[in-house]
């Protein structure tokens, strides 16, 4: 095995990319590693993190969805639970992989590996949450009687641009706050204002026309939406799809600059 | 037998920059804001070779460990590496700390790239040799420095490579482990891996190394034997270290009631073969029945090397001692002397490195710098 270590500007994305591939099982590591971190010391383990969604849902059904109720074609709660999920999954990822670099900046400056790695595996260390969200989700259509639609196979494609959703703007964060940290610090603050952009609680029919024309390029509405499309069959706006556009944009863009950052970054964390 | 290069380095260089301010990322990079860590290293090492690498704090050395082990990209030059490398840099690098010795093991195997049923059969070796074996259940967190570095170490040692990079493992460890570790590498050396070694621990370089690199301010200023750039690290730094010798106003000091006994005008004259140490030794009266006053002759890197002892029956308030020593056992270099006295009623008391000197002889054999006591009676015999 012969390595030739040279100055970054010479490195291309093939080569990157192809070195990626050869680390792919560090993905699952870390993955691993990040669920291990996240429960360690606590007595529920696992179950910690599948009880996150129970709760969430329950304080939802009791409390607050006794004050706020939108009239939607299938029981509110059903709307808002799929949508908090769609917006758990975006925001878990969002911010986890947007600081994984600095966090595991122990391992990221003294040992050699793809950096893009410790961003990517928080795309897969989701799933054991979304596992959660998928059980709550489960139990709600069993005790309201709702069998999914046929769209049912879209699911998983629209979960897929959900990570890819988390993904791209984690890495945006995590480029930007390499040198300073000041994108970090304000990135949680804008995620949470994001949410009220997002059709989590309330349906698109409620908003003015110009306010949900803005919505077809957030694609977190995208996603949302597209969750209700495939398991309940309401209507779809094929424009949110723009939103889908933007962040396919935002996330090659992300993954080419940050390959380019990758050989300096030991220096600056 | 034909040489086989596993690391080639050319004109290796690593620039930093510094940014300062909210609007940093217009300053230009002009030279009062980059930071030069390596400035063109050029180095081949074989296989099979223990290359010490060794120079002052910030001289680079971690840098060019880092830069060869992949973990930061050079600002210019090249490398090239033949074969598999494993690097413990920076000690606890990789740890997670809420994890346990266990887990850690683990994870640190995989990332390492050893499948998971290889780091099941190493487990228990690297337990074994960390001597970690009561605390493999506790989070890293709450280990002690020696025992991170050990840990670390010991994972890092059982990972089959070709190539292994050690910075500064051994700090904090204690002198079992020291040990341990050093055979393990001339081990790992026998069959075939090569080794290097960053430390400014002259005594883990002369163990180990059959090569030594010093590196200053980027640049490499010495290769070759490791005698040889032991003594020339110690130049390197001889004038700033002379500056700390506690020379004589400490031990001078003057309040002698409440120290009870000092020694004053220390003076030392070299006669040809001889030195004539001399001082003075006050007391306060009646505190001390007797006593023996040692002279301690320490070596280049702090290490003790001769001692000469006077004992004496009454301890006056005021006498001048002197004492004439020949110093032909000692091979070239830089001494320096302490003082110490076992007195009765018991008390001990030390006065480190008050004197510095320097030995040069004419003696041809001695162009390998090798230090210690030369064996002048020695006898030869050769049959072929």
């Amino acid at each position: 095995m012969i390595v030739i270590i040279d100055s970054s500007k010479n490195q291309s994305i093939a080569a990157y990319l192809k070195k990626l591939w050869c680390y792919r099982n560090l993905i699952l590591i870390f993955a691993y590693r990040n669920i291990q971190g996240k429960i360690a010391q606590t007595r529920l383990g696992i179950f910690i993190i599948l009880l996150q969604a129970i709760i969430l849902t329950l304080v939802f059904g009791f409390f607050i969805s006794r004050f706020i109720t939108f009239l939607v074609s299938y029981p509110y709660l059903l709307f808002a639970v799929t949508g908090m999920m769609a917006w758990y999954i975006f925001s878990y990822i969002a911010t986890f992989s947007g600081t994984s670099i600095m966090q595991n900046r122990q391992i990221a400056s003294k040992i050699y590996f793809p950096r893009i790695i410790l961003p990517f595996s928080y795309g897969l260390s989701v799933l054991l949450d979304f596992t959660g969200w998928l059980i709550v989700l489960t139990a709600l259509l069993i005790y309201y009687g709702i069998m999914p639609s046929y769209n049912f196979w879209a699911f998983f494609l629209f979960l897929i641009i959900d990570v890819i959703t988390g993904l791209a703007v984690g890495l945006w964060i995590a480029l930007l706050s390499i040198k300073n940290r000041d994108v970090a610090l304000f990135a949680p603050l804008i995620i949470g204002i994001g949410m009220f952009f997002t059709p989590v609680f309330y349906p698109v029919k409620v908003l003015p026309e110009y306010l949900a024309d803005i919505l077809y390029f957030n694609p977190l509405a995208c996603v949302v939406e597209g969750f209700r499309w495939s398991l309940f069959n309401s209507p779809f706006d094929i424009r949110f799809l723009w939103g889908f556009l933007i962040i396919l944009l935002l996330f090659i863009t992300s993954v080419f600059f940050f390959v380019k950052k990758d050989g300096n970054m030991a220096d600056n964390i | 037998m034909d040489r086989k290069i596993v690391i080639s380095a050319q004109n290796l260089k690593k620039h930093y920059f510094i940014s300062k301010g909210l609007f940093s990322f217009l300053q230009k990079r002009e030279k009062n804001n980059i930071i030069t860590v390596l400035n063109g290293i050029n180095l081949e090492i074989d296989k099979g070779e223990i290359l010490g690498i060794i120079g002052r704090n910030g001289s680079g050395k971690s840098t060019l460990l880092k830069v060869l082990s992949g973990v930061t990209s050079p600002s210019g030059g090249k490398a090239i590496i033949n074969g598999k490398i494993v690097s413990a840099i920076e000690v606890a690098g990789g740890f997670n700390p809420d994890l346990n010795a266990l887990e850690n093991i683990r994870l640190l195997g995989r990332i390492w790239g050893v499948s998971t049923k290889e780091i099941h059969k190493l487990e228990s070796d690297i337990i074994n040799f960390s001597r970690l074996k009561e605390f493999i259940y506790l989070p890293v967190k709450k280990f002690s420095t020696g025992m991170v570095g050990r840990l670390a170490a010991s994972i890092i040692i059982y990972i089959k490579a070709d190539i292994y990079l050690f910075d500064e493992v051994l700090n904090g460890s204690d002198q079992l482990f020291k040990r341990q570790l050093h055979n393990k590498i001339l081990n790992l050396q026998s069959n075939g891996s090569t080794i290097l070694f960053a430390t400014h621990n002259a005594t883990d370089v002369l163990a180990l190394c059959n090569r030594v690199i010093l590196i200053d301010s980027g640049k490499i200023i010495f290769n070759g034997n490791a005698f040889k750039g032991i003594i020339q690290y110690r130049k390197l730094i001889q004038a700033d270290l002379s500056k700390l010798i506690l020379s004589q106003p400490i031990v001078n000091i003057n309040n002698v009631k409440s120290n009870n006994i000092s020694f004053n005008h220390i003076k030392m004259i070299s006669t040809g073969e001889c030195h004539q140490l001399s001082l003075t030794l006050l007391a306060a009266p009646g505190f001390y029945s007797q006593g023996t006053v040692h002279i301690i002759i320490n070596n280049a890197f702090d290490i003790p090397v001769g001692h000469t002892s006077f004992f004496m029956e009454k301890i006056p308030e005021k006498c001048n001692l002197s004492c004439n020593f020949p110093l032909t056992l000692l091979t070239d270099g830089i001494y320096t002397i302490s003082l110490a006295a076992s007195l009765i009623p018991e008390k001990w008391m030390f006065f480190p490195r008050i004197l510095e000197f320097e030995i040069k002889t004419n003696i041809k054999q001695q162009n390998d710098f090798i230090p210690g006591i030369s064996l002048t009676q020695a006898k030869w015999n050769i049959s072929c």
